[in-house]
Order: C-alpha cells, then structure tokens, then sequence
C-alpha cells in the first residue's frame, strides 16, 4: 500500500509542477458550461426574414404583422422586388423570404385561394425544414383564424399543457448534467492514456517495471489519481450548475456519486485500453480523441437516440456515456431512484467492468 | 515530418473525415418522432377515440400504455415510459357541438426542453385537425413536414358555417440551393471547416510541444536556425497535410454524396489557405502557452474544437443563441469560413457576396500570428 501511495504522491506532484494544468481542470467545466449551456439550442429562433408585400392591403399587413410580432421571425427587410429578395437569399441576409402577391386581398374575398410564397435557404437543411414548417404553421393560423373570424361560432378552446420537471422550458437544464458526464470523460480518458503513454515515450515506465513494484501497485498509482481528479471534478462541475446555473437537484446525490465511481471505472478503462496498443502521445491523442467525439454524438447529448436509424441505435448500446448521461440527467431533474434506473445501472456496470478487466489483462501482458 | 512515419495516425487522419461524414449525417436529425404517448381516454365516445387515433397516425406518437389517473400519468413521464400523456376528459364527445366544449390535457416531459416544444407544437397542429375545427368547416392547411392525415371526408364536411368553400389562400413553399434538404450538403462543408481546424491547431501545437518535452527544441533555438524559419519549417508540413485532407473530403462528399461544387474552385482554395493560415495560427499561439502534450491537447480541443463545431453555425442555429454568446462567434474563424464555404459550393456566391467575410479571416490570422511570434520571442529569449 505504501508503494501505491508514493506512486499517487509522484503521479500529483507530476501533475502539479504543471501550472496549466490545474487552470485546464477547473477552466474547462466553467468554459463548457457557459457556452454550451447557453448555446447549444437546436430550437430555431430569430430567422432573419424578409418579406416582399406586392399587395399592400390591410390583409396582407396583418399577415406581415404576424410575422413580425413571432419570436421565431426576425423581419429584417422589406425587398421592393422578388428579383432583391432573391439577392438577399443568396447573400444570407435572410434564410427565410415571403411573398405575398398582388391583387391577393381581393381574391382572398372571391374565394380565389390566391398563393403565397414562401422561399428557404435550404443551404441549413434542419433549420429549413423547421423554418418552412414554422412560417407555414403561422400563415394556417391566419388562414384559420379568417374562417373563424366570417363564422359565427367561437373558436374551440385551447389545449391545457402541464410541462413536468422544467417548467420553463430551458435547454440548458437538460444540458448541463450531460455536460458534466462529457467533462469528466474527455479529462480521465485523456490524461489517463496521455499520462501511461508519456512515461513510456520517456522511458520511465521501464525504469519503474525494473523495480520491485507489481503490476498492479503500478497500475492502482496510476489510475487512482485520475480517479481523484474525476471524482473532485464530477463535484464542482455539478455544484457551479446548480450554483451558478441554477438547475435544480431533485435526487439523491448519494446515489449519484456511488454511479460516478463506477462511470469513473469505464472512462479511465477507455484511456488504459488506448495506451495498450498506443507508442506515442500523438497516437493515443488520435485513439482517444475519436473515441471521444463518438461517444458524444452516440450518448444522446446532443441529438436524441430515438431518432436515429435502427442500426445506429443498436451502436450505442455500447457506449458508456450514453448510460451515465441518462443517469445523471434522470437523477438531477427527475429525482430517479435505483430502481427506476436499473437496466442503466447494469449496462453500464457490465460494459465497465468488461472493458476494464480487458485493458488490465492487456497492460498487465504488456508490462511483462 | 514526423506524422508520415506513423501509419496508424495517418489511417485515423483519412478514415476519421469518412466516419464522421457517415455519422455526422446519418444521426443528426432533429425532427422528432416516435414520441411515446400515454393515452388516458376518460371519455370513450366515438368522438375521443377519432381524436386519440389521430395522433396516433400522425407518424409522430406511439401509444406507449393507458394510464387511468393522475398519479399513473406522472409515474409513466417521470419512469420515462412515456414523453407526454393525452388526457381527454369525460363529456368530451358530448360537448363538442356545445358552446362551451371542454379542452383535452397533455402532460409533457420538459426535462428535455427542445423535443418539448416540438411536442407542444405537433399537438396543436394534430389538434387543428380534430373533429372540434371540422365541425365548424374549419380546414387545416396542408403544412409542410407534418403528416396530418386529411381523408376525403375532411375535404367533403368543410360546407361551411364559414362561408368559405376552400381555405382562404394558400401555400406554396420552395427551397433554394439545396431542394432536397439533404443534411449531406451542409455537414460535408462543416465538416471541412472541423476538421481542418483540427488538423492545423492540434497537430502544429502537438509537433512543437512534442520538440519541448523531449528537449530537441532546445537543440534547435541553439542551432542558428531563425526562429521565423523554424515555424515555417514546423508549420508548413501541416499546411500541406491538411490541404490534402480537404481536397479528400471534398471528393468523398462530391463524388458519395452528390455535394454539388457550384462555385470557383480558385476562390474556394483561396479561402481555404486564408482558413488553414488562421489555424494554423491558432496552434502556435497555443503551443507557446502549454508545456505538455496532453495539456495542448484538451487547450487545442476546448480553444478549437468545441468552438469549430458549436459557435460556428455548423448544427446549431446561430441567430437562435443568447445575444452574449453571439458576439463570442464573432472570434470564430470557422464560423466566417463555414458561410463562405457554403456559398461558393452550394449558392455559386462569387466574391461580392464574400469578400468581407475573407477580410475578418485574414484579419484575425494576423493578429494570432503577431501575438504567438511574440511570445515566440519571448520564450527564446528567456532560454
């Protein structure tokens, strides 16, 4: 035990001597949470707008008005002619362009059914999608807000939504406990499969094997530290979210950081794994950077697994994060116990245990 | 030129840009459907369940269970079984025709804010086709990307208390320079902008930091080479890995996917060593702030990266973020390189349309060159 513990002791002095380093661990949780808290909306909002009105009639402003008054519009321009609107697509001064045509008021009141244009910059091809949708939704609530208006009942009433959880409707609430997960896995997973690798680049992890120290002395000084450093930083990144962001703790935090330690098990295995196979830094940062941004884009931190093709969805399934994102987020807003969590709890306890009894039988064949 | 002595980096270099393609474009999709649905049908007339099978042939809900009280609907969002429970109260039916009809509930899971409000918003649409609107010869238009179901009946029953034989005006919708929304057409672009970051800041940053770990950077500043033929000696092997990553990106996503090359390809290289020039940049300045791999690695994936891939434009909408962090893309050299990209490829836009974003370009690889050459020297000196 006092082998592994001057091992740890060397592994923080190491990590200490470099002054970056301790502004790294705490900058990037605080970085992250402030920009892509805030930032990673998937909601389109504010699409610059313009809008052509060859008709210039009281029905034609109402319509105009709608757009004006939508959150989701941002009317920036009034082009006198298609040929100008069609400029300012092209130029990207607006992705969304409506035309209203001439003469369209009075065939509204012969019952003409005139058409009104709507043009997409489908350059964006998820934001014009949800753009057409959006000014198409709005212009139906005209069109049926006149049948409504010329008919002599009144309109249905509206739908009663309850929202559960988050009331308000802030992305970022959802965001934040994923980013935790996502901090902590790039951290551990780095520095553990940097920090092997670097001491062999150097030659000291030789010089260290020639020593009486056993493997898994070795191993344990090695991975401990990163463990330490994972679980301090799973701590403060959740605490300046509910600090600083105020997203609300519903569950039990007991529970949470027993599930962290075994999170922490599966994110150093991925960075042990990598520096068996791996000779240089630059190398291991290739293996484990790749495995970084897949995990993210197949954890559901961003783009919803349900939505996904069939085989996608099946790939995910081994993926560590993908677990540990929907128990810290269940457990912070839902307040979910173990019981509700189970088929998580055991994935990920099974894929964790695996991929790390792999990587110590892997290192430990190396080392001899 | 250390990387072409290592194979297994080199494969990663070219077979990552494929996989992302393949990832990137195949598991982004924002729109949302099989959404889970709890239907807790109090009224069971033929009017509720006219309603109820309306949203689930909308192609969006799943019935997932039948909860029959509070408590069950609360259990089934919070167990996560279902996204939204579809309350429809007793008397339903019966008062559809009465001036006072009772509104039905849905229960949302808001833990998720954006499939929320996609939620909210199917169900109103869904609920713009129900029998209540029909009733009063109220016509749902057809909106683009999303299925409401209209059958020959809806058509028929709009006779109307409106005085509206069809509805008032109607739409038609058309899509410029990518008709066909393929996502393959603006991931590919973003891809380039991504990747090439990457390459040039990580790799420029890594390979000198690398030289200072092992000590043969200090061989190097004693040996008379100048310090301005050193950084380009470091830089330019770079320079020219990246420019062929492009140049195969671009190919994978032509030839594969059909991403049409509209513009100047003159223009588009040019821009392109303007881009390379600022990443490359970037890589500098960080290698003169960290002294070890692994720590330029995380400065490198958190000062590029992230930047590249979340305030750039490339997935999340810009205009729809906080006023704050939108000034904070202004700094962003991909986002400017991501517009010009797409228009020279997709929208034939020539340089009227682009100077100025080529301009800011040029700009800020200036200043991250000045400022990492001092700092360059600065380090030299104190040796």
């Amino acid at each position: 035990m006092k082998v592994v513990l001057s091992l740890i002791a060397k592994e923080f002095r190491q990590i200490r001597r470099e002054k970056m380093m301790l502004r790294v661990i705490i900058g990037m949780p605080v970085i992250m949470l402030i920009v892509l808290g805030s930032a990673l909306t998937t909601d389109v909002q504010h699409l610059a707008t313009a809008i052509t009105d060859l008709d210039q009639s009281p029905l034609s402003r109402t319509i105009t008005e709608s757009f004006v008054h939508s959150e989701l519009f941002d009317v920036l321009q009034y082009p006198a002619t298609p040929d100008a609107l069609e400029t300012a697509l092209q130029s990207g001064t607006a992705s969304v362009a409506i035309i209203i045509p001439r003469g369209f008021a009075r065939r509204v009141s012969r019952n003409e059914s005139p058409e009104i244009a709507i043009w997409i910059d489908g350059v964006d091809s998820n934001a014009g999608l949800i753009a057409g949708g959006y000014a198409a939704n709005l212009l139906a609530r005209t069109s049926r807000d006149i049948m409504v208006n010329a008919s002599s009942q009144s309109p249905p009433p509206e739908p009663r939504f309850k929202i559960l959880y988050n009331p308000e409707l802030e992305s970022r609430m959802y965001m934040i406990p994923g980013i935790v997960a996502v901090v902590v896995l790039m951290i551990t997973s780095v520095f553990s499969s940097m920090s092997i690798v670097r001491e062999r680049e150097v030659g000291t992890l030789e010089q260290l094997m020639v020593t009486p120290i056993k493997a898994w002395e070795l191993l344990l000084g090695k991975l401990l530290p990163f463990m330490i450093i994972g679980f301090l930083e799973i701590v403060f990144t959740l605490l300046l979210g509910v600090v600083l962001f105020s997203v609300p703790f519903e569950g039990s935090i007991v529970l949470l950081l027993a599930l962290s330690i075994i999170y922490l098990l599966t994110t150093l295995g991925v960075g042990l794994f990598v520096s068996t196979f791996t000779s240089t830094q630059q190398q291991t940062m290739f293996f484990t950077w790749f495995f970084n941004l897949f995990a993210l884009i197949m954890s559901g931190f961003l783009f919803p697994i349900a939505n996904m093709p069939i085989l996608l969805q099946r790939i995910t399934l081994v993926n560590p994060l993908r677990y540990f994102i929907t128990i810290i987020r269940e457990i912070v807003l839902k307040g979910a116990t173990w019981h509700d969590l189970l088929p998580q709890i055991s994935a990920m306890f099974a894929l964790g245990s695996a991929l790390f009894l792999i990587a110590v039988l892997r290192f430990n064949k190396r080392v001899e | 030129m250390h990387i072409l002595r290592d194979p297994r980096s080199l494969i990663i270099l070219f077979l990552m840009p494929v996989v992302m393609v393949f990832l990137y474009g195949y598991a982004i999709s924002m729109d949302v459907k099989n959404i889970g649905l709890g239907i807790w049908d109090a009224d069971q007339t033929p009017e509720s369940r006219d309603l109820v099978s309306r949203f689930v042939h909308s192609g969006y809900f799943i019935e997932k269970g039948r909860p029959a009280n509070p408590q069950q609907a609360n259990d089934a969002i919070r167990k996560r079984q279902a996204s939204a429970v579809l309350f429809i109260p007793n008397g339903y039916g019966r008062d559809l025709s009465s001036q006072n009809p009772s509104p039905v509930g849905i229960w949302v899971d808001g833990s998720d804010a954006n499939t929320a409000s996609v939620i909210i918003s199917y169900v109103r649409a869904i609920l713009a086709t129900s029998a209540s609107y029909r009733r009063m010869g109220i016509l749902p238009m057809p909106t683009p990307g999303l299925e409401t179901s209209h059958s020959e009946e809806d058509w028929q029953t709009r006779a109307s208390a409106s005085g509206y034989s069809i509805a008032p005006f109607s739409i038609r919708q058309k899509v410029f320079y990518n008709p066909e929304l393929k996502s393959s057409h603006f991931i590919v672009p973003g891809l380039v902008a991504i990747l090439l970051m990457m390459i040039c800041a990580m790799l420029t940053s890594l390979a000198i930091v690398r030289e200072k770990e092992s000590g043969t950077f200090e061989q190097l500043l004693v040996s008379p080479i100048r310090a301005r033929e050193l950084i380009i000696g470091k830089v330019l092997p770079y320079l020219a890995l990246a420019f062929l990553v492009a140049v195969f990106i671009l190919t994978v996503g032509h030839l594969h996917f059909g991403v049409p090359l509209m513009g100047n390809l003159w223009l588009l290289a040019a821009t392109l060593l303007i881009y390379l020039f600022c990443a490359l940049a970037l890589g500098l300045l960080i290698s003169t702030i960290v002294a070890s791999q692994r720590l330029a690695m995380l400065m490198a994936f958190t000062t590029t990266m992230l930047p590249s891939v979340i305030l750039s434009g490339f997935i999340f909408p810009i205009r729809s973020m906080p006023f704050l962090i939108q000034l904070i893309t202004f700094l962003v050299p991909a986002r400017y390189f991501l517009s010009v990209l797409r228009g020279i490829m997709l929208k034939d836009s020539g340089l009227a349309f682009l100077w100025h974003q080529a301009l800011v370009l040029l700009l800020i690889g200036t200043v991250l060159i000045t400022v990492s050459v001092l700092r360059f020297r600065k380090t030299m000196v104190h040796l």
